[in-house]
């Protein structure tokens, strides 16, 4: 299994602040946002990732993930030119996947779970990770049927169906790039990897679970400060002050601090 | 009177975040950090600002702040080859502040909207003006012995503090300054300090102190950083 971290993103909405830098280079407390996913790949067995970055940034991945090597990861990466979505981004990794199963993550996104299960367990189709939101209207939400089987993910819905969010983060078959292929360009100008995981949901193929901890979505100034308050808090209860690099360890000890705090 | 911002410092106690953001262009909670050193110094009526920098990160400045037109400013760029202390810094700038006053705002000192030193830059007429915080850690700074409201001396990161006060990160110098720089040795770390300066015109008896109750966070922790995000954050709740 590889895995690909979506970090071409621009976050406009964080502007000024992603005048100078990308969205996912931003700091969280003491980290750069992409820490998170690096983190979460780290922590499973998967060491081959492909970063989809925005090429006015190239330079700046090259100093804070450069190869990967401080991650353990083997780290590669593709330049997405158009802002045409995350599933535009995924299809540019196809040769990179090379048939393989893969473990997506979005590079702003910021998650604490242990993923060594989920991508061990995972064989076939798809799997997406949920966590419940306070306000699904801003998120893609998932619709269920009556026996709890996923029925579609729909992208900030007026009325969402439910309050459990894709956050992201899943794992997909090779069928991906074939299915890419099928569907055509959304209302908002983008191809959309709700349309993708629709067709695994049509196939029977489409499975869902939720992630354990904590999960953030950086998408204003607000969501921002409150995740860095948040690891603040978990760094002050680990009262580990030297964590200024990565490790698998962080994530363990985050993970440890938060059962704690539960 | 004219502006210097200093934005030549690595961050290097910020690391892993300033292996790609400059320390003075990370996010205090909305806006990159050097945009409240403009913001203030615009508030003031000052126009011309000279912002110095370090050659690698040229490029991010000059997308961010450009000419200084947004903040009503008329900014300039200098870059510093060899950083060798604040003194040094403004010694740099001495054809460019030749015959004027000026403010030196050292870019990583973030203070609260109510403080507003608007006043001191319009009734500034010569000396310098240095301003103080009760701290409770005074040893990470240039720290006052005080007589009073009265300056006796400052000393750099004392061991054992002779009061509360740190000397933050903004001062005001008559057009003597570059001056008395020249007269000035290097520390024992090799720079030209801004605390030497400072010493000659309270020695000159030219030196005044304020003292000021806002906010103030000097963001060379991960935790300071962190601490004045969540104040400004707190603010725009």
């Amino acid at each position: 299994m590889k895995a690909i971290i979506c970090a071409a993103g621009l976050g406009t909405r964080l502007a000024p602040l992603t005048d100078a830098a990308p969205k996912c280079l931003l700091p969280v407390y003491n980290q750069p946002m992409i820490h998170y996913a690096l983190s979460a790949i780290q922590a499973t067995v998967i060491s081959k990732v492909c970063i989809v970055i925005h090429p006015d940034y190239a330079h700046m991945f090259s100093r804070v993930v450069a190869d990967g090597s401080d991650y353990g990861l083997d780290v590669t990466y593709k330049v997405q030119a158009e802002p045409s979505g995350v599933c535009d981004a995924i299809a540019l990794c196809q040769d990179f996947i090379a048939g393989d199963n893969f473990l997506m993550l979005m590079g702003d996104n910021i998650i604490f779970d242990d993923l060594t299960q989920v991508t061990q367990d995972f064989e076939s189709g798809c799997n997406i990770l949920l966590t419940q939101v306070q306000d699904p209207r801003r998120f893609g939400v998932a619709d269920f049927d009556e026996n709890n089987k996923l029925i579609s993910l729909i992208e900030k819905p007026e009325n969402p169906p439910s309050n459990f969010a894709w956050t992201g983060v899943a794992l997909f078959d090779s069928k991906f790039f074939e299915y890419a292929k099928n569907i055509e360009l959304s209302p908002r100008g983008e191809y959309e990897t709700n349309d993708v995981i629709q067709q695994y949901i049509q196939a029977g193929t489409a499975k869902c679970q939720n992630l354990v901890y904590p999960w953030f979505d950086a998408g204003t100034h607000q969501d921002l400060v409150k995740a860095s308050s948040f690891v603040k808090s978990l760094v002050d209860t680990t009262k580990d002050s030297k964590r200024t690099h990565a490790s698998i360890a962080d994530l363990a000890t985050l993970r440890e601090a938060i059962y704690v705090n539960q | 009177m004219k502006a210097i911002i200093l934005a030549g410092g690595n961050g290097t106690r910020l690391r892993p975040l300033t292996n790609c953001l400059h320390k003075s262009i990370l996010p205090i909670f909305n806006k990159p950090m050097i945009f409240y050193s403009l913001e203030a110094i615009a508030k003031t009526g000052i126009k011309d600002v000279i912002i110095i920098i370090s050659p690698i990160v040229v490029s991010t400045y000059l997308k961010l702040v450009g000419s200084g037109a947004r903040f009503g400013l008329n900014v300039s760029f200098k870059v510093q080859e060899n950083p060798m202390g604040i003194s040094h810094a403004i010694l740099e700038c001495e054809s460019e502040i030749k015959g004027h006053n000026v403010l030196v705002y050292l870019s990583d000192n973030i203070f609260g909207p109510d403080f507003d030193f608007s006043p001191a830059v319009a009734n500034f007429n010569e000396g310098c003006e240095l301003f103080f915080k009760k701290v409770p850690d005074p040893q990470r700074f240039g720290v006052p012995t005080l007589d009073g409201r009265k300056v006796l001396r400052l000393t750099e990161k004392p061991e054992n503090p002779d009061s509360d006060y740190a000397c933050v990160g903004l001062y005001i110098f008559d057009t003597k300054a570059c001056e008395y720089i020249k007269t000035l040795e290097p520390s024992a770390r090799g720079e030209y300090e801004v605390t030497d300066l400072n010493n000659i015109y309270i020695q000159d008896g030219a030196a005044k102190a304020n003292f000021l109750d806002a906010f103030w966070s000097d963001a060379g922790t991960h935790d300071s950083l962190h601490e004045a995000n969540e104040y400004f954050y707190n603010l725009n709740k």
